[in-house]
C-alpha cells in the first residue's frame, strides 16, 4: 500500500485517509473491528477547556441519505485529557490530531498554547466551525475577519506543530474565510463541518433535536462539500484535509481530484465500521487500473482538466 | 467483530405493532446486549440498535421483539424468509446472568420485556424468577408465549378485559415479597416507578435498568447516546450500559 503514502504538513502519513473529529473518539473505539493505527490520521474528539456534557434531549436523527447531530462538543475536558488521553494515545502509530474549541478566543489560546506541548499530538485542528455550540464555535468561522482573528491568536502560540483550520460551510463565502484563515498563518484547511439543520417530529409535533438544530453529515452533504473544496482550492494552495459523505473509494477520487491532499473519513464509520479498509482497497485498485504510481499524482488533476 | 451476514428464518407479526424476527447468526451475545442492523436500504445509513429476544447458541438462532415505531423498524417488519440482513454485535453491557439461589424478578414494559427472556432463560435453572410484564394493549401479550410456561408469568395491560388486570406492571410488583434483584426494561416513568417502589418498601432488591437512545455507531464513538447519571456526568447508553445500576441513573 505505499502507493498510498501520503505528504501533509512535514509528515509522511501511511494513506490520506483521516478519521473525523467527533466520530472516532480518541481512538478508541474502532479496536474491536480494526486496528487504528492502519489509517492515516486520527483527528481526536472536539476538545474545550472544561468538561462538557453537551446537549440535552435527542442528538441524533437519521435523514435521507444523511444524518443530524447535535451532540454539542461532550468531552472530558483539557485536566483529564492531559492526564487519561494523551498516555492512551502515545502508541498510536498514526497522525493524531488534537482539535481544539471554545466559546472565546482566549479558551482557543490556552487549549492552542498547551497542544503545542504535548509529545503525543502532531498537529493541531482549530475547530472554528461546530455548529452545535451556542457561544463560540461556528460564530467564529463563518466571517472571515473573525475566522481571522482567532487563526492569528491562536497561531502565535504554536510554534511547534502545523495549525490546520477547520472551515464551516455555514458560512457565506467559505472561500473568502480560507482566504482570510491563509492570510492569518494558518498551515492547512479542513473542511467541511456539517450543514446546519432540522427535523420535526410529527408525533411529537415539535422539533426532533433537542438542540432544535443539527448538523447535518453523510453521504447527502457530498455534492456540496466537493463544490466547497474546489472553490477554496481555486483560492488558495494550502494543503486541504477535506471530506463530507465519504462512503467508498469513488467519493474519495472525486474529493482528491477537487484538490483534496487528504481525506477526512465521518459519519461513513457509523453505517460500516470497516469502511477505510474498503476505500483504501478501491484506492489501491483504481492506481493499478490507471497505472499510477502515487495518490498524489491525482490530487487537484480535475482543475486541470 | 464485523458484519455478518445473517439468514432471516422466520419474521412474525404477534400484534399490529409487535413482531418477532429470527436470525440465524453465530456471535457471541451476552443477556442484556443488542446488535447493530444495518438496514435494507442505501438511503438509511444508520444501522439500527435492536435488543436481543432470545439466543441460542446450539443452533445459532437470534431472535428480536421489535415495535413499529418508525421507517426503519417498519422496513425490518416487511422482509421474508430467505432475505439476509447484515449486523454486528452482541454490544454494551448487559445483565448479569450468572446468579445462583436468588430471588429474580423480570419487568418489561411492552417490548422492553424483549431482554428477559434470554435472561430467564440463562437463570431460570439457579434462580426463583418471577415474570412480570406491562402492555398498552392486551394482544401484545402474545410475545409472552416465547417464555417458559412453567415460570411465574403475569401481566397487565392498559385495556385488559379483566378489571384486576387492568393497570400498570409496577401493581404487580405489590403483590411480591422481596426479591434479591429486579432486572427492567420499558418506558422511563415505569421503570423510575420501580426504583421509587423498591425505597418506599424497604427492600434492599438491587434493581437493573436497561435504557434506550438513539445511537449511530453503537461503540461509543459519536457520543449520540449519552444520557446523565446522579452526579451529571455522561454516560455512553451504548457502551457503559444499556444497563445500568437504578442508583447510578435514577434520582430519588
Amino acid at each position: 500500500m505505499s502507493r498510498l503514502k501520503t505528504n501533509f504538513l512535514n509528515h509522511s502519513l501511511k494513506n490520506p485517509l483521516v478519521a473525523a473529529s467527533g466520530t472516532f473518539g480518541f481512538g478508541e473505539n474502532y479496536n474491536q473491528f480494526f486496528d487504528p493505527s492502519i489509517l492515516g490520521g486520527i483527528s481526536l474528539k472536539g476538545l474545550t477547556p472544561e468538561a462538557r456534557f453537551g446537549n440535552e434531549g435527542t442528538r441524533l436523527a437519521e435523514t435521507p441519505s444523511g444524518m443530524l447531530n447535535s451532540i454539542g462538543l461532550q468531552n472530558p475536558g483539557l485536566e483529564y485529557f492531559e492526564s487519561h488521553i494523551l498516555p492512551s494515545i502515545k502508541n498510536l502509530d498514526t497522525i493524531r490530531i488534537a482539535n481544539i474549541n471554545g466559546k472565546t478566543i482566549e479558551d482557543y489560546e490556552l487549549l492552542a498554547s498547551r497542544a503545542d506541548s504535548w509529545d503525543e499530538i502532531d498537529m493541531i485542528e482549530l475547530n472554528i466551525s461546530c455548529p452545535n455550540v451556542k457561544e463560540g464555535g461556528m460564530a467564529f468561522g463563518t466571517l472571515p475577519e473573525m475566522a481571522k482573528t482567532v487563526t492569528q491568536k491562536v497561531r502565535a502560540l504554536i510554534k511547534h506543530k502545523a495549525l490546520i483550520v477547520k472551515l464551516s460551510p455555514n458560512a457565506m463565502d467559505i472561500a473568502a474565510v480560507a482566504v482570510a484563515v491563509e492570510e492569518a498563518g494558518a498551515d492547512a484547511l479542513s473542511l467541511i463541518n456539517t450543514l446546519l439543520g432540522m427535523a420535526i417530529d410529527i408525533k411529537q409535533k415539535k422539533p426532533l433535536l433537542g438542540n432544535v438544530f443539527g448538523g447535518l453529515s453523510g453521504p447527502a452533504v457530498k455534492p456540496i462539500a466537493l463544490r466547497m473544496l474546489w472553490q477554496v482550492r481555486q483560492r488558495t494552495s494550502l494543503p486541504i484535509l477535506a471530506g463530507g459523505g465519504i462512503s467508498n473509494a469513488t467519493d474519495a477520487l472525486e474529493f482528491l481530484m477537487a484538490g483534496a491532499n487528504t481525506l477526512s473519513l465521518g459519519t461513513a464509520f457509523f453505517g460500516d465500521p470497516l469502511v477505510a479498509q474498503k476505500i483504501l482497497e478501491g484506492l489501491e485498485t483504481y492506481l493499478q487500473e490507471e497505472n499510477l504510481s502515487s495518490l498524489e499524482d491525482i490530487v487537484g488533476i480535475a482543475h486541470q482538466n | 467483530m464485523k458484519y455478518i451476514s445473517a439468514p432471516i428464518l422466520s419474521n412474525t407479526a404477534i400484534s399490529p405493532e409487535l413482531f418477532v424476527m429470527e436470525l440465524k447468526a453465530d456471535i457471541p451475545i451476552k443477556a442484556g446486549q443488542f446488535i447493530m442492523i444495518k438496514l435494507p436500504d442505501n438511503a438509511r445509513i444508520l444501522p439500527r440498535p435492536i435488543s436481543v429476544f432470545n439466543y441460542d447458541p446450539s443452533s445459532k438462532t437470534l431472535s428480536l421483539l421489535i415495535r413499529k415505531r418508525g421507517a426503519g423498524s417498519e422496513l425490518l417488519s416487511t422482509l421474508t424468509t430467505g432475505s439476509s440482513l447484515d449486523i454486528f454485535g452482541g454490544l454494551g453491557k448487559g445483565f448479569d446472568s450468572t446468579h445462583n439461589n436468588k430471588k429474580i424478578i423480570l419487568m418489561g414494559g411492552g417490548e422492553g420485556i424483549a431482554p428477559m427472556l434470554l435472561c430467564s432463560n440463562l437463570l431460570k435453572e439457579h434462580n426463583d424468577i418471577t415474570i412480570l410484564a406491562g402492555f398498552r394493549h392486551e394482544v401484545e401479550s402474545s410475545c409472552l408465549d416465547y417464555f417458559d410456561q412453567d415460570l411465574d408469568i403475569s401481566y397487565t395491560a392498559l385495556d385488559h378485559q379483566e378489571q384486576c388486570a387492568r393497570g400498570f406492571v409496577t401493581d404487580l410488583l405489590d403483590n411480591e415479597s422481596e426479591p434479591d434483584y429486579i432486572y427492567t426494561c420499558g418506558p422511563i416513568p415505569m421503570m423510575e416507578a420501580i426504583h421509587r417502589m423498591i425505597l418506599a418498601k424497604d427492600w434492599n432488591t438491587l434493581l437493573f435498568a436497561s435504557m434506550e437512545s438513539h445511537m449511530a455507531c453503537g461503540v461509543g464513538a459519536c457520543m449520540g447516546c449519552t444520557i446523565k447519571n446522579n452526579d451529571n456526568k455522561p454516560l455512553r447508553v451504548c457502551s457503559e450500559g444499556p444497563v445500568f445500576s437504578s442508583k447510578e441513573i435514577f434520582h430519588v
